[in-house]
């Protein structure tokens, strides 16, 4: 299922030297909320960077029951539009990740996804705002983390005016093999808002995982967690 | 139409939508509503108004789902000008100049123990970067429009399960950026430096008691920047994040240096009512969608399109109240830079357009083998 990392010259000439660049190509899907907010252009900004493979208005079948058709049918999901803790609102409603994994297609990983973003509001909460940050992902049978190694978002608000950028910029940097959560802090950034702050929950073995090269895939129902976040 | 009026009216259910949606009444109504600007038109006063247009009888049937938008005077502010406004032009570096910022790639990278490659690597359009061969996560990116830069020291370090040692005291980091800036050979005017903003990075570790423990890796410092005595959004910041023994772990400087100012030409310069007008337009339909929404803010800013360009625009914030899920509504906001100009040069973020995503059904099962989906061949970076 999965596509060879790529390597190629690009031999461009600057400033004298040799630039030799390097791209990752996987399988990358994205889903915009809704359709009159840009939210097209937020998922699109980092599908640009790749041959991808899905690019779709947001709903609910595709996190849940249908995901090994979708979302868990690609190596990097990213999702754009409104969120809550742990929500995401489609076209058709709004997905509760807590139990998205319930149905026969289970969560994310145990198919193929080993990366999930939601450039939204507040759908990946920290230690700030909830004791109990972690269990939610990992829910016995409902939770998503079923071997995915890394789920990126904010725990805080997430601006308009800024989305596109950012995921422009994290399209960029791990299409070119940088550390994901890593890449993601990074286009936060240099690109985000000042109240904008980042969070990323992983396995503990995926941290240092970049799209090139990741570790093995967790067990789908371990209940082990870290989180990167800014504050 | 006065603004004032615009607020009056938007009291009305009735007339808002005709306001947002730009809609033309018809002669006889529009003079009942301005001479009844101060007075409210019940809905059955309308209804047996024959004259309506068609037009006008579907804004009517829409308005009767639009959300009120508490706040709306605050776009008053628009149109009054206390300073000159201008265009700011930001210098295009030089080969020298870029090889003088890799070579800062170098200096940092030793204080973090990160070698760095000799040859930079395309990694966008615009962006050329030093890499590690060690640490995938760290880097030294430059932007060859701005000089703009960002520099990782990698995560290696940091990965273990303890708070990072040496971390600097928010009395302490202020210091910590001015000796950054002069040790990099940085110039930059402290008359540019507007607020600064403490913040940091850390790792928490949940354990199977059903605890977290917090690990404390880095301090941040954000500062904002301001020219002609507006603040500068968009992309304009410099942030240092510092980690053991203080080190520097990660800097973004996008702070260019501006060659250029030119004043934008009264003719250009959009009147109050149009920007009014303008972004009331954009705000109904992104208010309609919540259960309650307030106008927040409206600043007059420079945006920095991260491309050497420095605009004049407001910056409008509202907060809309969303409910999502069953849980209680949450603030979601919605944001957008208004340019003053009728011929912005700045590359202002709603310029940007993607192909549309397929629509598919809320029941549709298909299989997930479709590839390059959007036929539009420029899509792929190859």
């Amino acid at each position: 299922m999965k596509k060879v990392f790529t390597t190629w010259a690009l031999g461009l000439m600057i400033a004298g030297t040799s630039l030799v660049g390097h791209t990752v190509d996987r399988e990358e899907g994205g889903y915009a909320g809704t359709t009159d907010e840009g939210h097209d252009t937020v998922v699109y900004n980092f599908l640009k960077h790749f041959n991808y493979q899905q690019y779709y208005y947001s709903y609910k079948h595709q996190w849940t029951w249908n995901n090994d058709n979708r979302v868990d049918a690609m190596d990097f999901a990213i999702f754009a539009g409104h969120g809550n803790k742990w929500l995401i609102a489609g076209l058709d409603g709004s997905v509760d990740l807590k139990t998205a994994g319930s149905g026969s297609d289970k969560g994310y990983g145990d198919l193929d996804a080993e990366f999930v973003a939601f450039e939204s509001c507040y759908v990946v909460p920290s230690p700030i705002e909830e004791s109990n940050w972690y269990s939610h992902w990992t829910n016995s049978n409902n939770g998503v983390f079923d071997g995915l190694h890394q789920a990126l978002g904010f725990h805080t608000v997430s601006w308009q005016s800024t989305d596109q950028k950012v995921t422009d910029y994290f399209g960029s940097k791990i299409a070119n093999g940088y550390g994901v959560w890593e890449s993601w802090f990074d286009a936060i950034n240099a690109k985000g808002r000042n109240d904008e702050h980042g969070s990323a929950v992983m396995h503990p073995s995926t941290d240092g995982d970049t799209y090139a090269v990741y570790a093995a895939d967790p067990h789908e129902n371990h209940t082990s967690l870290r989180i990167w976040y800014q504050y | 139409m006065k603004l004032k009026q615009l607020i009056l009216n938007t009291k009305n259910p009735f007339t808002l939508t005709a306001i947002t949606a730009g809609l033309l009444l018809s002669a006889t109504v529009q003079t009942q509503a301005m001479t009844e600007s101060q007075t409210l038109i019940s809905g059955d006063e309308i209804e047996k108004t024959a004259l309506l247009l068609p037009a006008v009888q579907s804004a009517r049937e829409a308005a009767m789902t639009e959300t009120y938008i508490e706040g709306l005077e605050k776009l008053e502010v628009i149109g009054k000008y206390d300073q000159k406004l201008s265009v700011f032009t930001a210098k295009r570096p030089s080969k020298e100049d870029i090889e003088k910022r890799l070579s800062l790639a170098h200096k940092l990278g030793e204080q973090g123990g990160i070698k760095f490659s000799e040859r930079p690597q395309r990694i966008s359009e615009t962006r050329i970067a030093l890499r590690s061969a060690e640490d995938p996560s760290a880097s030294f990116e430059v932007d060859l429009n701005t000089g703009n830069f960002l520099f990782n020291a990698g995560l290696n370090n940091y990965r273990g399960e303890q708070t990072t040692e040496g971390l600097p005291t928010k009395f302490e980091i202020q210091d910590l950026m001015s000796k950054t800036l002069e040790d990099l050979g940085l110039q930059v005017s402290p008359k540019e430096f507007d607020s600064t903003q403490l913040g940091g990075v850390n790792m928490g570790v949940h354990d199977e008691r059903g605890g977290t423990m917090i690990y404390e890796k880095f301090k941040t410092l954000r500062v904002h920047r301001q020219l002609n005595d507006m603040l500068v959004e968009g992309d304009a910041r410099m942030v240092f994040q510092f980690g053991e023994q203080a080190s520097v772990a990660n800097m973004v400087f996008q702070w260019p240096t501006i060659t250029d100012a030119k004043p934008i030409p009264a003719s250009l310069i959009q009147d109050a009512t149009r920007l009014q007008q303008a972004a009331l337009d954009r705000l109904q339909p992104m208010a309609n969608k919540a259960e309650s929404a307030k106008l927040k803010s409206v600043d007059l800013v420079l945006y920095d399109d991260g491309r050497g360009v420095l605009e004049p625009a407001y910056h409008i914030v509202m907060e809309r109240d969303i409910q999502i899920g069953k849980e209680d509504p949450s603030m979601i906001p919605y944001d957008f830079y208004l340019p003053i100009s009728s011929e912005p040069v700045a590359f202002f973020p709603d310029l940007a357009k993607s192909p549309e995503p397929k629509a598919e059904g809320a029941e549709v099962a298909t299989s997930s083998t479709e590839t390059n989906e959007t036929e539009d061949g420029s899509n792929y970076i190859k």
